[in-house]
């Protein structure tokens, strides 16, 4: 992993379309603003995570199951 | 017309026009990116997003109007125009279900919801910006 030390008001380019700014510093969080493409993801990667975590269990779910799932109906 | 043997449903037929891209995949699963939505119950409120380059991959599905007294989808105006949605009208939003061991503890991830174009087939798995949606809503308690 690429490591380089930054300033408050610095950056780094990525990729000549990527940049990442250092907004600001307080103890143990930087506040970091990125500049990207509009169709580049960007994620806090916690929730990410989470998200992939949970579509890896949706995908398993059991075809036993399906019957009950019938019980659900639509209201209208 | 094509056919598709689904592990856990048998052959499965749709239509070219059924088919819908999700140009960066779905989280946990980026490469595959051609999916189509086919229902087994007309009354069910759920259906199933299959993968058509993996047949193993199939989602549980549900439109959240269904089974949520005033759902609100609220996501970035980039994610909208990254699936071309120009009028509302064209948006369709589901969100993904997961049935673990007992029925009871069946949730819906309202964190990331999927939104399709119905008129181009576009579509994107987004990340909802409403603080208080997790990916494990409980949606029998609701629904009681």
């Amino acid at each position: 992993m690429l490591v380089l030390a930054r300033k408050k008001n610095q950056s780094i380019i990525i990729s000549n379309n990527i940049e990442l700014f250092i907004i600001d510093i307080n103890n143990d969080q930087v506040k970091i603003g990125i500049k990207a493409p509009k169709e580049i993801p960007v994620h806090r990667k916690e929730i990410y995570e989470e998200i992939q975590n949970e579509m890896k269990n949706a995908a398993k779910f059991d075809p036993a199951q399906l019957d009950d799932l019938s019980k659900f109906k639509k209201n209208k | 017309m094509m056919d598709l043997y689904i592990p856990r449903f048998g052959n499965i037929s749709y239509e070219e026009n059924q088919i819908i891209t999700f140009k960066t995949g779905l989280f946990g699963f980026e490469k595959l990116k051609k999916y189509f939505i086919f229902k087994t119950d007309e009354e069910s409120i759920f259906e199933y997003l299959q993968s058509i380059e993996d047949a193993n991959i199939t989602f549980i599905i549900a439109q959240p109007d269904h089974f949520i007294k005033d759902y609100v989808l609220d996501i970035s105006q980039t994610d909208l125009e990254l699936i071309k949605i120009k009028d509302y009208k064209n948006l369709i939003n589901y969100v993904i279900i997961t049935v673990t061991d007992k029925i009871e503890n069946i949730t819906a991830n309202l964190q990331g919801p999927i939104i399709i174009n119905k008129k181009t087939n576009e579509a994107k798995q987004v990340i909802s910006l409403k603080d208080d949606y997790t990916t494990k809503h409980s949606i029998l308690n609701k629904k009681e």
